[in-house]
């Protein structure tokens, strides 16, 4: 590319910039197309916008408020009101000992009457999963182990810190190819749209395709943390995962989470040096009391 | 050459600061569109607003009475100095905390008078709003979509025997042979 082409790319770019630190306006403009602003601009400054934007608490209730609703579109609540109350009570149990014993709305901890062993984080504090994963747990230790994996995806900001992630590399896209345009009128033309909402992108990122390896590992570490922290047993976090590894790859849980397998090796060196905690025999008997009859339920 | 690339330059620069320029006009005009704070019936998860019913409208810069809270959320009615009439003093809804200052604000309205209000302790002052508002109209016309989601989420939370409060889950922690206090705080990575 020659010195010239060079600058018009460096023009284009600048001029990009400016109107995404312009883009409420451009946001206006969209809505009642009052303003002139260049489409190609336009397109650009939203996800530039999203990208850089500070949540604040209200924000992520609000968006995590919205996906869950879509996830409830296509699942039922439980109807057993104690296996709620019990789920509860082990998720309030995790954070009440954890660095953010409360959220903007409060945590809530909701069990879907579902087969599919699934569970999703949202932000704003909801905490979903299904009956099918909770078969895969045999006491409260192994519960509190689920939840707090999930946990940590919320108290870290996993979700939000996914969807800047995205939104960052389609104004860079979008970005690139508006410069193209500068060079070659025409291009642009198959731009792809991409005005998403954040709650739909929430929805389809973690429902879809899951969190980052770097994300689910950072998840696993976090959680040892809080169930240490919390008294009960981190290693039930392994066993979890020995019994996740066990279940098709192509469905459920597996799918949307790194392969347990490899989780598996990570976890066990972080225990290494851990000491054992017991199980009470407790935990085991009010686990088999609220839970049982709900996971002995033939499907 | 030398020159052709100095033009580009000076003309790529000169756009940049007339875009920005008419950005800011813009943005000024957009304030003046912002001037009213909608107070809802319903707080906290029912926000944003298209679940909740509008109470009445104040201007930026009209203070309030504080007279009770949420979570980010706080319970206001009109002071005397706003209100019309009794009616008005006897009406009271949810804003957003955020909305609310108690700094000294200054707002330009449409027909450029200037509204001034004194930092007070006492009686804060709706001031502006954030991208929120933006996040919160997108995730509304969505809202049509998911109306069985968010009746049956409300309905959960909602429920009779809701969410358990801290001194249930204390004892059931003490219950469950957890101890009560937490083990050790390490650094973390994250926010």
């Amino acid at each position: 590319m020659n010195t010239p082409c060079r600058i018009l790319v460096l023009s284009a770019m600048l001029e990009l910039i400016a109107s995404a630190a312009a883009s409420q306006v451009v946001f206006k403009t969209e809505r009642e197309n009052r303003y002139h602003v260049d489409p190609r601009l336009a397109k650009a400054a939203p996800e530039m916008v999203k990208a850089v934007h500070r949540f604040t608490p209200e924000d992520e209730h609000s968006i995590g408020r919205a996906a869950a609703a879509m996830l409830l579109e296509g699942h039922r609540i439980a109807e057993d009101q104690a296996a709620q109350r019990y789920l509860a009570l082990v998720g309030r149990s995790v954070t009440i000992t954890s660095r953010y014993p409360d959220a903007y709305a409060g945590y809530h901890f909701i069990l879907l009457d579902s087969e599919e062993p699934q569970a999703y984080a949202f932000p704003g504090a909801y905490v979903f999963v299904t009956r099918g994963l909770l078969r895969l747990a045999s006491d409260e230790d192994m519960l509190a182990a689920i939840l707090a994996h999930e946990l940590a995806h919320v108290q870290q900001g996993h979700g939000l810190q996914m969807i800047k992630n995205r939104h960052w590399k389609r104004f860079l896209r979008i970005l690139g190819k508006a410069t193209v345009e500068v060079l070659s009128e025409g291009l642009l033309r198959d731009l792809t749209p991409v005005l998403d909402s954040l709650a739909g992108d929430y929805f389809v990122v973690l429902t879809l395709r899951g969190y980052s390896r770097e994300l689910e590992d950072g998840a696993d570490s976090r959680a040892l943390h809080l169930l240490e922290r919390a008294g009960y047993d981190p290693s039930a976090l392994v066993d979890v995962l020995e019994r996740l590894k066990d279940l098709d790859h192509r469905s459920g849980v597996t799918s949307t989470h790194r392969d347990p397998k490899k989780r598996l090796k990570a976890i066990r060196k972080a225990l290494v040096d851990k000491p054992r905690v017991s199980r009470a025999a407790a935990r085991k008997q009010r686990f088999a009391e609220a839970l049982g009859r709900l996971l002995t339920e033939t499907p | 050459m030398l020159n052709t690339v100095r033009v580009l330059l000076g003309l790529a620069l000169i756009s940049l600061l007339v875009f920005a320029a008419g950005s800011l006009a813009r943005k000024k005009n957009q304030e003046d569109d912002r001037r009213w704070v909608k107070i809802m019936t319903l707080a906290a998860r029912e926000q944003p607003a298209w679940e909740s019913d509008q109470v009445f409208d104040l201007y930026y810069a009209d203070p309030v009475v504080l007279i009770g809270r949420g979570a980010g959320w706080g319970l206001v009615r009109p002071t005397d100095s706003v209100a019309n009439t009794e009616a008005d003093l006897a009406r009271q809804g949810w804003v957003s905390l955020g909305s609310l200052t108690h700094q000294e604000l200054v707002m330009t309205l449409p027909d450029r008078k200037t509204r001034k209000r004194l930092a007070d302790p006492e009686e804060p002052t709706l001031a502006g709003r954030s991208l929120r508002q933006e996040i919160g109209q997108q995730l509304a016309k969505l809202h049509h979509d998911r109306q069985g989601g968010y009746e049956q989420l409300d309905a959960f939370l909602d429920r009779p025997d809701g969410e358990p409060s801290p001194t249930d889950v204390l004892e059931f922690r003490r219950q469950g042979g957890l101890p009560l206090l937490p083990g050790p705080e390490v650094p973390e990575a994250g926010r």
